[in-house]
């Protein structure tokens, strides 16, 4: 069997089992980029070089009989909005095309202390906003299922690299479903961790309050084994909970008895594709058939989950996004050109002789300032800028930013009632599989709407997954959301787990590994 | 979990600083000692005063606040707010804000949140700067100063104190040609605290006095070295007038704030000036508080005289909203007590007790007050010590404090005790020592550091025996009638011939006495 | 998939236009402005960006859309709701008062666009901006 179909739980047998080796795995991983990635673009920069010499020093050392750290050997990928000290971090901007951090996000320090090996970052949407992976400025990642489609986003090049067998663990970035989504359209599994369970150091912020990390991989257990790694306090990160991190790889192989799930009526009714519907309603059976009970439950609120996100995030996003001026670090606009404009400008204002223009006219500090952005941002990420000041600004804050916290309170109150009668809420993560590229990019409003599953779970804080479950007649992957209440992710690893052995979806492989080409 | 409290937002700045000309005559009314004769206006001045506070760290990351390090020697990722960092609070600079809160008689918030503060400036790196908009940590509150004339104090109100961070510095570079500024993030992230005093001052030497009383306060609590020349505190002011007009009532003027200011009589001269220049500009154009938006204006130390700033409009818009890094703060009954015990007493109960314990006057209880805790403490062990308060802060003043000023020394670095200080001064007080001699006591200890006896050998100075200067001066008085003579019709001063005497035959006696003696045998001849 | 989204916002758009402070809502179809140009080009100030005019207006009406979109929320009953503004409601993360090393300054002016040896540049800065 290639080293390419198993799992890293697998790999790190044979490691520590003695039939393969570190180079071996990074090579073969390698050559799985070179085959594959010039038509997928999950990459945006691979570090061929230190990963093979990490390999061999990994080798080195599992010969001298040292302790070895938990992903020692591994492969692995992480979102290009994630900062890698000495390494170009660039959430697919033209902002920070060329910015090089001079710090590790903590998760990135832990998964150098657990031995993993960074071997590339991934595409994104710009600043990760985006539901589809369009909107990056620096390269384009297709969904490998069929390379017309999205591959998803914010992580499309974190789920799309292990649905192509190029490693067999990513790590993403979820602020509204970046993870999930991505998971769902490409076939694999991908985990939020409850708000607070992983340290937001080192994260390019997009929206403070919702903005999570967590694994992508084929398989539950595979998750489980990446997440135990990240999770965990860390000062640095006020917002991280200060509680022990179970050991998930341990307990996810466990079953669960007398698993309650909840469904809700709206999220398998109009808005949602037939085959979507139709393929959560068979994996609500198989749990059933796994001796899970399963009864109806009320999100009342959830149908506001979209508005009450979008007005959330983006004024949340316009905040972090004002440090982008071109000041310390990043793009910043040819001063050169920008002050003869303006010099252009103001003369032609003198000769019209309109005075109040003049005065309003731009500093050349000011006008630097909105040239960098207008040049450095693409449109969806000015889009979002633009919504979120406008929703913050005076006369304006109380209707929108305010009135959304309040719903949002709401929304988890949703949640923290169902929770009293079901263990899980289970239901789709997409309302269709993965649509055509360009399909929605000019259609801001249905890209939001296409969240409208996801959402739920990053307001309330609450840990998620998401499943493969099944495929549209064309083929393409579909997902099964798993929601629980906070800190339960061991329960969703489980119940995931208990899936996965109880169906294949997930082991399904892409035809585009097996040298057929895309789906017509 | 508890409720968690109310984020309602609520209009800061603007209700809290305007003066409605309805309220002017309960302004007036309480303005005392300001002879309506005198000055055609009354002067309604509030300060917004920023201080640094004396934490090693920086409020959200560990780079050190010392001061004067080469530009850009202090940073860290997070405070140049470089993508995916994160603040996490200052436990110490909380507790400085709580210190501050308690002695300013403050109503200290049990809920505290912080807000981002939108604005975009080179010195700010992150595009925000985090504060606390409607949840500052105290609120309410005063500072009582001493009036300017008599002992009575006036009450300052304070409107709120919050936590927030500095910016960095942008300096303009006046090279010819450059049209650059320069930015140094060095002072980015240093933790400041904002003070916003209630418009109850009432002239520009009140502002002075308020600031210097203020400065005195956080010394003593360890909370700010309050240096204007360092940039630990920076003051901006709102002043306008109330004037009366002929039909008994009053009108006030429009605000302006002055900014720019670099010392306390900087702030002094600055709104003197700006006070008649809104007569002047009243005079002209009637324009009264409405009818105008605020103005800022800056002061020129060289020119001294205001000018207005330019001030865009779309600035003031800051887009408020609770900051999602870091979470709120809650205080306990408890919490605060503990910080309530480490306040020590405060300069204007210190003023208080010495003047009743030590019977000092307002003067000297000031000066001793103002050279701080350590030299406070080192007054009331030499004032026990000599059993004099009053001597004992005539030397404190003069012979110490000249001493400490002329070795650039603190008290803490002073040579003699202040037991040892106060045996010497019961030398003198009980006429063993001239003071003269004391004096050179005193000086030989400061160079030498011995003790008092071995200062007084060291110097050859022999006490004279009681029965030996009782000798003496039955001598004189026997071999010099004319004086008695004088000194019996009541010329007393004529007894300093006899002193004079004693002096040229035993250098050291001790004149005082001498006086003393001579006089009493004198009386005793009869008359 | 056109079809299913004009639904889900036909079912969302509240039928009573009156309520609650945002603007007017309309129906899916033609909507009166949410926001005019003029609002777009004071956002656009405030945000430090700069708009072509066809960027304005595109602006003007795909962000009038969400806008109208977001006026939903004006449905929910919000009266005594507190806002949530942090998902996981911790109190009291502090950390202690001790130096740790800074970036040497060359690592931090590092990435500056424009700098001298010991400084970032910008352009003049002259009283407000």
């Amino acid at each position: 069997m290639s080293l390419s179909e198993l799992t890293a739980r697998e790999l790190l047998q044979r490691l520590r089992d003695g039939e393969v080796k570190a180079v071996e795995i990074v090579s073969h991983c390698l050559q799985q980029v070179d085959q594959y990635d010039r038509k997928v673009g999950a990459f945006l920069r691979i570090s061929r070089d230190r990963a093979m010499a990490q390999a061999e020093e990994i080798d080195r050392r599992r010969t001298r009989g040292e302790n070895l750290g938990k992903l020692a050997g591994l492969p692995v990928a992480v979102k290009d909005n994630l900062c890698t000290h000495g390494e170009p971090t660039t959430c697919a901007s033209r902002m920070l095309e060329h910015f090089v951090p001079p710090h590790d996000a903590t998760v990135i320090s832990r998964l150098k202390a657990a031995d993993a090996i960074i071997v590339g970052k991934t595409n994104l949407d710009e600043f990760a906003m985006g539901g589809s992976t369009e909107t990056s400025a620096l390269g384009r990642t297709r969904n490998p299922w069929d390379l017309e489609r999205i591959p998803g986003g914010s992580s499309g090049g974190a789920a799309a690299c292990v649905a192509a067998r190029m490693v067999s663990l990513s790590v993403g970035s979820d602020t509204g479903g970046s993870i999930r989504q991505p998971a769902a359209l490409c076939g694999v599994t991908g985990l939020k961790p409850t708000y607070g369970r992983v340290s937001r150091f080192g994260l390019v912020a997009f929206a403070s309050s919702l903005d999570q990390i967590g694994p992508l991989a084929q398989t539950a257990e595979d998750c489980a084994l990446l997440l135990e790694v990240l999770a965990g306090h860390d000062p640095k990160d006020a917002t991280s909970i200060d509680r022990p991190v179970p050991a998930y790889s341990e307990t996810v192989r466990q079953p669960l008895k007398g698993l309650r799930i909840g469904w809700v009526r709206e999220h398998l009714g109009e808005g949602v594709s037939p085959e979507v519907a139709a393929a959560i309603q068979e994996a609500i059976k198989v749990f059933q058939s796994l001796g899970a009970e399963v009864e109806e439950v009320e999100l009342p609120h959830a149908r506001y989950a979209v508005a009450t996100y979008y007005i959330i995030a983006c004024s949340e996003a316009s905040s972090n996004l004002a440090r982008y001026d071109g000041v310390h670090y990043g793009y910043r606009t040819d001063e050169k050109a920008m002050l003869l404009e303006l010099a252009e400008e103001r003369r032609l204002l003198q000769q019209q002789g309109k005075t109040d223009a003049l005065e309003d006219l731009d500093s050349a500090l000011v006008r630097m300032y909105r040239k960098t952005r207008a040049e450095g941002f693409g449109a969806e990420v000015k889009r979002r800028i633009m919504l979120g000041t406008y929703a913050l600004s005076a006369g304006y804050y109380d209707a929108y930013y305010l009135k959304a916290l309040k719903v949002r309170r709401l929304i988890r109150r949703d949640y923290d009632e169902a929770f009293q009668k079901v263990h899980l809420i289970v239901g789709p993560v997409t309302p269709t599989p993965a649509f055509k590229l360009g399909e929605k990019i000019n259609d801001p409003l249905a890209m939001y709407l296409f969240d409208l599953f996801t959402v739920g779970s990053n307001l309330a804080g609450l840990p998620a997954m998401s499943v493969p479950c099944g495929f549209s007649r064309d083929g393409m992957p579909i997902g099964l959301h798993l929601q629980a209440p906070p800190l339960e992710e061991e329960l969703l690893l489980r119940a995931a787990h208990m899936f996965q052995q109880a169906t294949d979806w997930h082991l399904r492989r892409p035809p585009l590994l097996n040298g057929q080409a895309a789906i017509a | 979990m508890d409720k968690p409290l109310s984020l309602k937002v609520t209009k800061h700045d603007q209700a809290d600083i305007c003066w409605p000309t309805e309220n002017v005559e309960s302004i007036l009314a309480k303005t005392f000692n300001l002879p309506m004769g005198e000055l055609p206006y009354t002067i309604v001045i509030g300060l917004e005063v920023h201080v640094q506070l004396l934490t090693e760290s920086k409020l959200f990351c560990g780079c050190s606040t010392r001061f004067g390090a080469p530009p850009n020697t202090q940073t860290c990722p997070i405070c140049i707010g470089m993508p995916g960092v994160l603040p996490v609070m200052n436990r110490r600079a909380i507790e400085l804000a709580l210190k501050t809160g308690i002695a300013l008689n403050c109503e200290i918030a049990r809920f505290s949140k912080w807000d981002r503060k939108n604005y975009y400036y080179p010195d700010l790196p992150k595009g925000y700067q985090i504060s606390q908009y409607d949840l500052p940590i105290c609120r309410g509150g005063y500072l009582d100063i001493p009036h300017l004339e008599g002992n009575e104090t006036r009450r300052i109100g304070i409107i709120r104190v919050h936590l927030e961070e500095d910016a960095g510095k942008s300096m303009h570079d006046e090279k010819a040609g450059r049209a650059d500024s320069r930015i140094d993030l060095n002072r980015a992230g240093t933790p400041l605290l904002e003070i916003v005093t209630r418009p109850d001052i009432r002239s520009p030497a009140e502002a002075k006095t308020f600031l210097t009383e203020l400065k005195l306060l956080l010394n003593y609590l360890e909370v700010s070295d309050c240096n204007m020349q360092e940039g630990s505190l920076r003051v901006d002011a709102n002043i306008n007038l109330h004037i009366a007009t002929n039909d008994g009532q009053h009108v006030a003027t429009p605000i302006v704030e002055v900014k720019n200011m670099n010392s306390f009589r900087a702030v002094e001269r600055a709104l003197s000036y700006e006070a008649q220049r809104q007569y002047e500009v009243f005079l002209e154009t009637g324009r009264r508080l409405g009818d105008v938006p605020k103005q800022t204006r800056g002061w020129d130390e060289d020119a001294q005289i205001t000018w207005p700033q330019r001030c865009k409009e779309e600035s003031s818009d800051y887009r408020y909203f609770p900051e999602p890094d870091l979470v709120p703060v809650v205080i306990t009954d408890t919490e605060l007590e503990a910080i309530r015990q480490t306040l020590g007493t405060l300069p204007a109960e210190l003023r208080r007790r010495l003047q009743t314990t030590y019977q000092l006057n307002a003067y000297d209880s000031d000066v001793i007050v103002n050279q701080g805790r350590a030299f406070v403490d080192y007054f009331c062990q030499l004032a026990d010590a000599s059993g004099d308060a009053k001597m004992a802060a005539n030397w404190i003043q003069q012979d110490v404090l000249r001493t400490l000023n002329e070795r650039e020394w603190t008290i803490t670095d002073f040579p003699i005790t202040a037991a040892e200080l106060g045996k010497l001064l019961r030398r003198v007080k009980s006429g063993e020592l001239d003071t003269a001699k004391g004096r050179q006591v005193f000086a030989h200890i400061v160079d030498h550091r011995t003790t008092v006896d071995d200062a007084i050998q060291a110097l050859g100075i022999v006490q004279v025996d009681e029965t030996e200067l009782r000798q003496l001066c039955r001598e004189l008085v026997a071999g010099n009638p004319k004086v008695v003579a004088e000194v019996k019709a009541g010329k007393d001063k004529a007894i300093g011939s006899l002193v004079g005497q004693a002096k040229k035959r035993n250098p050291n006696v001790n004149p005082a006495r001498v006086k003393e003696i001579c006089l009493e045998l004198i009386q005793q001849e009869g008359s | 998939m056109q079809r299913t989204e004009a639904k889900w916002i036909i079912q969302s758009c509240p039928t009573d236009p009156t309520s609650g402070s945002l603007q007017k809502v309309s129906l899916f179809g033609d909507s009166d402005e949410m926001i005019s140009l003029a609002e777009i080009e004071k956002v656009a100030v405030l945000a430090r960006l700069l708009l072509t005019p066809a960027e304005a207006q595109m602006m003007t009406e795909q962000l009038g859309k969400v806008l109208e979109y977001m006026s939903l929320l004006n449905e929910v009953n919000t009266e005594e709701v507190e806002p949530l503004a942090h998902a996981v409601e911790l109190t009291n993360v502090f950390r202690d008062d001790r130096v740790t090393a800074s970036l040497d300054r060359e690592a931090a002016l590092a990435n500056a666009p424009h700098r001298d040896d010991e400084c970032y540049l910008v352009p003049a800065v002259l009283g407000e901006v």
